[in-house]
This record gives structure tokens, C-alpha cells and sequence, in this order.
């Protein structure tokens, strides 16, 4: 079953066009990565989706029904973390995440069991009585993330959660996002960190300008853009004549030069190709200095696709 | 130069607050001078105050009565709403009205009791004044009835006997400008006071800033050179607001302000605003945040100027509260201007008011100078 | 949902310190400066004795109807001058230094030499002008009428009669007004609270709006909510202020006290709703917001005489359209009715403006919450 429908979603500033004919099936149980550079219409996406954006062209649907500002029965059932600290520096941690919690949850024992769960998931249970002030940046943003999941909504939404976070809260903050989604939570994150949404995600919409460029699991988006093992090789005698040799190895799929010395040998599979490339090394007395071998990432994905890196 | 340009940075942003309170200044003193009466006249003249007079009566005693009066008073013309008129005597714009009833000459003539209806301010010199022209003028006509003269007679005798005047000789020559000049010192109390708490200490308070303050002392300048840099921003404030208001009174009041008295009151409030500078920079030290600061600028600012007389002339002020006044620095500046505007001819006594309040300002000067200096050092060691 | 939404709006309200003491400790302080500058205003106009000289020479000596007017008129309690007696010399050394405001000499007339004009100095002249009157007065009725003096006219002259009937109002201390305008400063200050309100409500003001927009909660019962909280807030916090100036104070502030709460409760409901309003308009930072708050509030507060009271007669007459449309002066001139007045025409008719004021306020605020998708975030 799909959680979330979005049918021709067209949304405009003015006249810049935020999103273009937008397009997405969320299924039930998965962690959906929407993946895209800064200002590619990540969060524009979300906040349209949650009928928090007016739109110009368009259809959501959610569990199933309509989405609307007033489709309570709907709301009740989402989570939300906004990319911003979205949390009262009057309250502390724990006021905090059971204000939040209590406008979901009335009755007051099943909130407070269900605010201390979620303080256990961030790992915030030394700091509840910490006003927002005194904590650190990774810490603020684990509050941030409690703040929007202590209810245990069925479908959640993470806009870039991580953003300048230290290493421990990060992984912190994945491991619960892993958590929260065996309890069985749909989740949607929003990211430009390829290497989270490999190790996090079960599908991946990929994002830019506005426009949806790619969907899939990652290998079949390595696999839709037949890319394959990458291998780097520096040489120092090398010739022209030596690339077009090189070149004519099986299963390349081109030849990058990066300097005078480098090349960038990609593949359109991923198996014994190093072999080859240094046996034509062997017998060509070619003098190799280094020579190492990569698979493919997201990040070479994107740069397949947009002809840009995506962290800029 | 860095970061004195920095500072000149912080201030440009400043100054819409800064044109704030040099609007709400001159909408004040503007007012305030709009209600005192005008006369720079330096032969002797009466000062006429207004007041309403409601005639339900035409005879001609009560109209030979309303012409003594007008030129004993300013007879105004407010519009005789009742509450228009009440309106002006609770705000002072006026501190006695007259009512005349129906038939009041023929009844005063037949030496019947009706009387004048009045409403005043009690007790008020203009009350005891008018109250004493009313006297002065129905006493009179009372004394000829015991001759049993006719009316006509009777108000041109009247008239003829309330002409008669002493000689009056005028030895100083004061204005009524001068004293407003003293009016617009005293108030500048306040504006010197607030803006410069608030903007001196607001950009203290950005340059101590521990960060900040960290990066500038491993910064290759020297700590003394921003320290000077800073000082001479400070100065520069100080001068930009004291000139704006000097300018000013200059502006509004060129015949008084360059006299020798003038001149004193510059030179009176060139001590102030270095007085205000030092309490501005000694508050930037001390407030926590810019919360804190903001709280203690606007209550240093009005508590001293409501306490010291900027606002309800010293004179008028509870001698208890005049004693604490003299405990804050504003006390003495106001003290100075006080008496420089009282005469046009400054004697030894005056002098020595002066000298005495403007050494008191330097003292202040000094104290506060010296614990300025004691907390920068102990910040300093703070932050190491 | 009320009580927790209430019950936590008045956490975060009344532990955002600064504002507690905008609202709360500053026109406390400021009050208390107020009562201290004005305490002795209310006799300061009082008529004080004016002190003059008179030159004890050969000439003055003779004259005993003089000395014995100039006696008349410095001695009792309702005395009109305080004399000394002394040479010339020092005569006008204390009229150099403004420790009298004139001295009186008499050669063949009575010479007065004061040091500026003034109205002390009026009424010195106006005193020793009746004594020449009089005078002349005698002689010109017995020319009329020789038997005059057989008629009793000596007897005539001292018998003084009272021509005026005092209707004055009792209630006529004007210091009162400023601290009526502070009740009206304390009712617009309740705008920071509204400001905060509206900024933790709206999704395209701040984080905690996104997630409340987000919850199955009905936006506008949480602004009400909210609202009821802030309302609840400074309205005690009014109470506390008028129960200080009243009490602690002892300014006189009528005694009509229903019509007074009635007055802060609509006042204090104006200041909130005026500035969530402010909030709603525009989408810049909240410091802007409450600067802006805070240079209206002292704008309004300056027209009704907080710094002057003329001020505010000066608008009320020339300017009546701004005085009716300025909250603080709306507050500040119902309680001076009140404290003035025996009718409450004028009281009422200020509550009127008030709340028509608090009305607009309220649509205006009403149809820009009302929204609940926005164009941009």
C-alpha cells in the first residue's frame, strides 16, 4: 500500500518554479531518501505535501484520503522534524518533547511513557531537566528529532536532521531513525549526505531543480546508470597511445583524464577489472605509482546525472 | 584603524534609534516652550495670566470689570464648554475661571449679595493674584456706593483710581529664553544619559564579547591599540551626540546661547556627556546581556533625570529626594544650569555654585574613571 | 488540550525574563521615579510668601499707612510677602544673588527694582498699586461727597467683602495623569506578549509554529489558547501595577474600582491583540517586532503625557482625531475622567474608542491567522 500519493504536484514562487510536475509514491515501511542538492526543493516538496505550502497544481493523497489543513485525522498519524531548531527555549528537554507529544496524546500517563521513550531512543535521558540553551549543537538536534516523534506517528518526516552534527550524535540519530522504522513508521528523509541515505535508506528519490531525475533502490540506480567499478591509476610515462589501448579493454565504459599523470577508469560492471588494467600495466612497462579501486557511490550517481557534485 | 571603523560600522546602524530620541527631544521642548509666555521684552512688563471669564451679565459695571481685567490678564477665548474649560484648568492651562451671573451689576449696585461663580487652582499664585484684582476692584466700587454716585460715575472713578501705578526699574535683563535655554540643558540630561548608555555600552558590549574579545587579543594588534581605537570611538560618540544637541540650542536660541552664560551652559554639559560616557562605558562592563543593558540604560536615564530634576525643576522637588539626588552626577549638572539661568549677571555667589557643582562632576568623572579600570582588568583575567 | 496548551503558554511566557520586566518591574520602577519627582509637585504651586526688601529709610519711616500695609501683608498665615528691612546696599546684593525678587524704595513715590520680569514680581506691583488706589479712591470720594468720612466711609474701607463663590472641583492634582499614562504603557506593553504569541503560532514565523500547524490541533483554538495565557498574564501584572501606584503609592485614581478593572481588562486585551497584529503583518525577526513594539508603545505613551502632560492637552484640543485613535491615551484620559469628572459620559466614550480600536485590531488579526496554507515558508 502507498502511504503517500503525490500526483503532478506544480508549485511556483512567483516566477521561479520551485517544483515541476512532481511525482511520488511512498509504500508503507520504508525509508524513503530524498536526495538533492541545497535549494533543489527538498523541504518545498515536504511542506506541500503536508498541505503547509499553498500549491499551484496538484493532488496528495495521504493514508489514503485527501490531505488538507484540516485533515486532523490524517495529522494525527504524522511526525515532523523541520530542518530548524523547532524548540522553546523557555521549556526544558522534557517539557519540550511532552508539549509537543500532548497535542497528539491527551491522557497524561500514556504521554509520559511515551516522552521518556522518546528521550531514551535520542539519548537524551542526562540532559531532561537541560534548558535548549545549555546544549550542544548534535544534542539540540536529537531534541529537535524527539520533539517530532514522541507520539509514534505512523509516517515521519526528517528534513536533513544531521546538519552539522558531530559523528556521535549522527550515528545517534540513525541508529534511531532505524529503530523508529522497525517499529513499523513509513520515513521520509531529506538529505544532500550521500553517504547517509546509503546506509540508511531502502529507496531513493533523487532531486533536483525541482524536478524528480531518479528513483530507486541504490543498486538499481547504480545499475540504471551502468556504472560500475571505478579505478583510479597514476602513471608517470603515459601517452595518448596508452589511453586508447587502455580504452579498448572489456567492459569500460569511458576514460576520464583528471591530470597529467591521473586517469579515471570507469566500468560498466564490477568485477576483475583490475586485473586487466594491470596486466596491460605489466606489459607495457608502464611506471604505476599508485593504483586503487572503488564502487560505485551515490555521489558519482548524481554526478552522472546533473554533471555536478552534490555537496555544493 | 580596524576596529575603530568597526565601531564607526555598529553606529551607522544605530542611528534611526539614534534619530528616535532626538525627535521625541525636540517634540518636547518645543511643546514645552510653546506654553511658557513670551516675553523678551526687557522694559518691565506684567505677566498676564489667561484666564476665561463666562459674562451672563451686560451692565456696565461688569463690562467696566471685564476691561480692568483685560488689562490685567489674557482674557482667553476657550470655547465656554464646560468640560473644555475643565479640561484647561486641570491641565493648567489656566488656574482661574470667572462665571459673572445674570444681573450681577444691578444686584452688586443694590447692594444685593449675588457673586461670582469661580472655579481655580487653590492656593495658586494666580488665584491669589486675580482673586486680588476682583477685590481690589468690587472694594473700591463698594467705597464709592457709600457716596450713592451713579453707575457711569461710578466706573469711569473706578477706572480712574486703578490707573494709579508704582514705578517699577528693571536691574537685570533677563529673558524668558534664557530660561528656557536652562530648560532644554536640564532635559538634555535625559537624552545625553540614554543615548549614550545605550550605544556606548551596546558596542562595549560587542567587543568584549568572550569570543570576540579572545580572537582580538591573539590578533597581531596590540591590546592597548584596540583599547585606544575603542576609546577614541567612544569619544567620537560622546562628540557626535553632545554636538547634536549643542547645535541645536545654538539653532533655537542664538540670542541667548552665545552670551557668556550660554557659553557656561556648553561648557557645563561638555563636563556632563564625559560624566554619561564613563557611566555608559561602566554599564556596558558590567550588564550581562543586551537585555540587561537596555533595562538598566532606560532606568539609569529616567530614574536620574526624574530624581535630579531634568523633568520637574529641582525647586519643585521633595527635599528628601533632592538629598539623594545628590549622590548622582546629574544632580550637579543641573544644579550649574539652574543657577546660570537664574541671572544675567553671575556674582561670586553664583561662581561658586558653579565651580562647585562642575568639580563635583569631575569627581564623578574620576570615580567612575578608576572603576572602569578595575573591571577591565578584572574581565581581563577573566578571559585568560 | 486548553489546559495543556494554557498551562504551558504561561511556563514560556513568564520565564521569558526580559519581558517580565518590560511588563512588569519597569513601570513598577518607573512609578516609583514618578511619585518621588512629583511628590512635592502638589505644593510647590502653592503660593509661597515672596520675599522682597524694603529700604528703612528717612522716607518710609514717616510714612505709618505704608509701614503699616506692607505689615498687613506679611504677617498671618496667608501672608503675601516675607520682608526684610535693610539698607540699599544690601538690598542689592540679594537681589544680585536671587535671594529676593525685588526691594521697595520710597522717596516721594514708591519705587519697586526687581531683576527680570515675572509673575511673583507682577503680584509685588499689583499689591503696591492697591495702596496708591486706595488712596486716590479716598480722595476722589470726598471730593464727591464731603460727608463721606460721617458716612462711615474709614469703616467702609476695612470691611472687605467676599464677591466669589468657590465652585472648584477637589479632585485637581495633575500629577496623577502620568501615572494614568503608565496604566496605558503597561496595556500597550502587553504587545510582547501578543508578539511571542503569534510567532510561536504561525508556521512561517518560527519552528514551533511548523509542528503546531502540523498537529491534528485547530490553529485558531491554540491561538486562543495562547492568547488567553498571555491575556492572563498581563492582566495580573496590571492589577499588580494599579495595586502598587493605589496602595503602595497612594495615588488617587477616583473610586469608581469596577469601571477601573473593567477599563485595564479591555486595555490589556487592546495591547494583546495590537500586537499580535504586528506580529501577523510581517515576517521579519521577532527583535524587530518588539523594537517596533517598544518605539510605538513609547510613541503613544509620549502623546499622552507621559514625558509632558501638556502633551496630551495639546493633541486632545488641536489634534482630537489622534487622541482618539492612541490606546494609551484612550486609557490614560477614561481614568482621568474618572478621577476628574462626576459623570461617565467621557469614561464611556473613551471605552468605546478603546474597544472599537481593539476590534479592528482583532479582524485584522483575525484574517491574517485566519490562513492556514501559506505561500511561502
Amino acid at each position: 500500500m502507498n502511504v503517500i500519493e503525490v500526483k503532478n504536484l506544480t508549485k511556483k514562487y512567483g516566477n521561479l518554479v520551485a517544483l515541476d510536475n512532481f511525482n511520488l509514491e511512498v509504500k508503507e515501511g520504508e525509508i524513503l531518501g530524498l536526495l538533492g542538492p541545497n535549494g533543489s526543493g527538498k523541504t518545498t516538496a515536504i511542506n506541500c505535501m503536508l498541505s503547509l505550502l499553498e500549491f499551484n497544481n496538484g493532488e496528495i493523497t495521504i493514508f489514503g484520503k485527501k490531505m488538507s489543513p484540516d485533515a486532523y485525522e490524517i495529522k494525527k498519524d504524522i511526525g515532523i522534524v523541520p530542518q530548524n531548531i523547532a524548540v522553546f527555549n523557555e521549556l526544558t528537554v522534557y517539557e519540550n518533547i511532552d508539549y509537543f507529544c500532548g497535542l497528539y496524546v491527551m491522557n497524561k500517563e500514556k504521554r509520559k511513557k511515551l516522552v521518556d521513550e522518546a528521550i531514551q531512543l535520542v539519548g537524551l535521558q542526562e540532559f531532561k531537566n537541560f534548558f535548549p540553551k545549555k546544549l550542544s549543537g548534535g544534542l539540540l538536534r536529537r531534541l529537535n528529532i524527539a520533539c517530532g516523534i514522541a507520539h509514534k506517528p505512523k509516517l515521519i518526516f526528517l528534513d536533513e536532521p544531521t546538519v552539522a552534527v558531530d559523528p556521535q550524535s549522527r550515528n545517534n540519530i540513525l541508529e534511531g531513525i532505524k529503530t523508529l522504522n522497525k517499529q513499523g513508521a513509513t520515513i521520509i528523509y531529506t538529505t544532500h549526505y550521500m553517504e547517509e541515505v546509503e546506509q540508511l535508506c531502502n529507496r531513493i528519490v533523487i532531486i533536483d531543480k525541482g524536478h524528480i531525475i531518479a528513483v530507486g533502490t541504490k543498486e538499481q540506480l547504480k545499475k540504471m546508470m551502468e556504472l560500475g567499478e571505478k579505478i583510479t591509476i597514476e602513471i608517470t610515462n603515459l601517452t595518448k597511445k596508452h589511453i586508447e589501448n587502455l580504452s579498448q579493454l572489456p567492459n569500460i565504459k569511458n576514460i576520464r583524464v583528471i591530470d597529467e599523470d591521473t586517469l579515471s577508469i570507469h566500468f560498466t560492471n564490477n568485477d576483475h577489472n583490475l586485473l586487466n588494467v594491470l596486466d596491460y600495466v605489466k606489459d607495457n612497462n608502464l611506471n604505476c605509482i599508485r593504483v586503487y579501486s572503488e564502487l560505485p557511490t551515490l555521489n558519482d550517481v548524481f554526478l552522472e546525472i546533473t554533471g555536478k557534485e552534490l555537496r555544493d | 584603524m580596524q576596529v575603530y571603523k568597526v565601531y564607526l560600522k555598529i553606529l551607522k546602524r544605530l542611528y534611526p534609534f539614534i534619530l528616535m530620541y532626538v525627535v521625541i527631544f525636540y517634540g518636547i521642548f518645543l511643546l514645552q516652550s510653546m506654553n511658557e509666555p513670551t516675553t523678551n521684552n526687557l522694559d518691565f512688563q506684567i505677566v498676564k495670566p489667561s484666564i476665561p471669564v463666562i459674562n451672563h451679565d451686560d451692565s456696565l459695571l461688569t463690562n467696566t470689570f471685564i476691561d480692568y481685567l483685560k488689562e490685567k490678564t489674557k482674557i482667553v477665548d476657550i470655547a465656554f464648554v464646560e468640560e473644555k474649560i475643565s479640561d484647561a484648568l486641570f491641565h493648567r492651562q489656566i488656574y482661574y475661571v470667572i462665571e459673572i451671573p445674570d444681573d450681577f451689576g444691578k444686584s452688586f449696585i443694590n447692594k444685593q449679595t449675588k457673586q461670582l461663580k469661580i472655579s481655580k487652582i487653590p492656593a495658586s499664585a494666580v488665584a491669589i493674584y486675580v482673586e486680588s484684582l476682583i477685590n481690589k476692584f468690587f472694594n473700591t466700587a463698594r467705597l464709592y456706593l457709600v457716596s450713592g454716585i451713579d453707575e457711569a460715575t461710578l466706573s469711569e472713578s473706578i477706572i480712574k483710581d486703578l490707573s494709579k501705578e508704582v514705578k517699577v526699574e528693571i536691574k537685570d535683563k533677563i529673558t524668558n529664553n534664557t530660561i528656557n535655554a536652562g530648560y532644554y540643558y536640564n532635559f538634555s540630561n535625559y537624552v545625553y544619559l540614554c543615548l549614550l548608555i545605550l550605544i556606548i555600552s551596546l558596542i562595549t558590549q560587542v567587543f568584549n564579547q568572550t569570543e570576540l574579545k579572545k580572537r582580538n587579543l591573539s590578533s597581531p594588534v596590540k591590546l592597548k591599540k584596540i583599547n585606544f581605537q575603542l576609546m577614541l570611538g567612544h569619544i567620537s560618540v560622546t562628540i557626535i551626540v553632545w554636538l547634536i544637541f549643542v547645535i541645536g540650542s545654538l539653532i533655537l536660541m542664538k540670542n541667548v546661547m552665545f552670551t557668556f552664560n550660554g557659553l557656561l551652559l556648553i561648557f557645563n554639559s561638555l563636563i556632563f556627556v564625559i560624566v554619561a560616557a564613563n557611566i555608559a562605558f561602566l554599564i556596558g562592563n558590567l550588564a550581562k546581556n543586551s537585555e540587561a543593558q537596555s533595562a538598566i540604560a532606560n532606568i539609569v536615564s529616567i530614574g536620574s533625570s526624574f530624581i535630579c530634576g531634568a523633568f520637574v525643576p529641582q525647586m519643585f522637588l521633595d527635599k528628601k529626594v533632592l538629598l539623594l539626588a545628590r549622590f548622582l552626577p546629574s544632580y550637579w549638572f543641573i544644579r550649574a544650569n539652574d543657577v546660570i539661568v537664574s541671572t544675567s549677571k553671575l556674582g561670586d555667589t553664583q561662581f561658586s555654585i558653579i565651580t562647585k557643582c562642575i568639580v563635583m562632576q569631575i569627581i564623578f568623572i574620576f570615580i567612575i574613571y578608576f572603576m572602569n579600570l578595575v573591571i577591565t582588568k578584572f574581565r581581563r583575567k577573566e578571559v585568560k | 488540550m486548553f489546559k495543556h496548551i494554557f498551562a504551558t503558554r504561561l511556563k514560556c511566557l513568564l520565564r521569558e525574563k526580559s519581558l517580565v520586566f518590560w511588563t512588569l518591574i519597569f513601570p513598577l520602577v518607573l512609578g516609583t521615579f514618578f511619585n518621588l519627582a512629583f511628590s512635592n509637585l502638589a505644593s510647590a504651586e502653592k503660593f509661597e510668601p515672596i520675599k522682597i526688601a524694603v529700604i528703612d529709610n528717612k522716607e518710609f519711616r514717616e510714612d505709618e499707612n505704608f509701614k503699616k500695609v506692607l505689615s498687613d501683608l506679611s504677617k498671618d498665615d496667608d501672608k503675601i510677602f516675607d520682608i526684610t528691612y535693610t539698607d540699599e546696599k544690601e538690598a542689592e546684593e540679594l537681589l544680585t544673588d536671587s535671594k529676593i525678587v525685588g526691594y521697595i524704595y520710597k522717596d516721594e513715590e514708591i519705587n519697586l527694582v526687581i531683576n527680570k520680569n515675572g509673575f511673583s514680581q507682577t503680584i509685588i506691583k499689583s499689591f503696591l498699586d492697591q495702596y496708591l488706589q486706595i488712596s486716590s479712591t479716598i480722595s476722589s470720594i470726598i471730593k464727591i461727597d464731603s460727608s463721606a468720612i460721617k458716612k462711615g466711609l474709614l469703616e467702609e474701607i476695612n470691611n472687605h467683602q467676599n464677591y466669589i463663590q468657590d465652585i472648584s472641583k477637589e479632585n485637581i492634582d495633575d500629577t496623577v495623569v502620568y501615572f494614568y499614562t503608565l496604566i496605558g504603557m503597561v496595556c500597550m506593553y502587553a504587545g510582547f506578549w501578543g508578539i511571542k504569541t503569534v510567532n510561536e503560532l504561525e508556521a512561517n514565523l518560527s519552528g514551533q509554529g511548523i509542528r503546531l500547524c502540523l498537529s491534528p490541533v485547530h490553529k485558531l483554538k491554540a491561538f486562543l489558547y495562547s492568547l488567553l495565557a498571555a491575556f492572563l498574564i498581563n492582566f495580573i501584572e496590571i492589577l499588580i501595577v494599579l495595586g502598587y501606584l493605589v496602595y503602595g503609592l497612594k495615588i488617587a485614581f477616583g473610586n469608581q474600582i469596577n469601571y477601573i478593572i473593567l477599563l485595564c481588562f479591555i486595555g490589556s486585551f487592546t495591547g494583546i491583540i495590537f500586537g499580535a497584529m504586528i506580529s501577523a503583518i510581517t515576517t521579519k525577526s521577532e527583535n524587530f517586532k518588539t523594537g517596533l513594539m517598544i518605539a510605538i508603545s513609547m510613541f503613544l505613551s509620549f502623546l499622552s503625557g507621559m514625558m509632558n502632560i501638556n502633551v496630551k492637552y495639546f493633541i486632545t484640543n488641536k489634534v482630537p482625531f489622534l487622541a482618539n485613535i492612541n490606546p494609551v491615551n484612550l486609557i490614560t484620559d477614561a481614568l482621568y475622567s474618572l478621577y476628574y469628572y462626576n459623570t461617565y459620559t467621557r469614561f464611556f466614550i473613551n471605552l468605546g474608542y478603546l474597544t472599537i480600536f481593539a476590534i479592528v485590531c482583532t479582524v485584522i488579526t483575525y484574517f491574517l491567522i485566519r490562513r492556514r496554507k501559506y505561500a511561502s515558508i
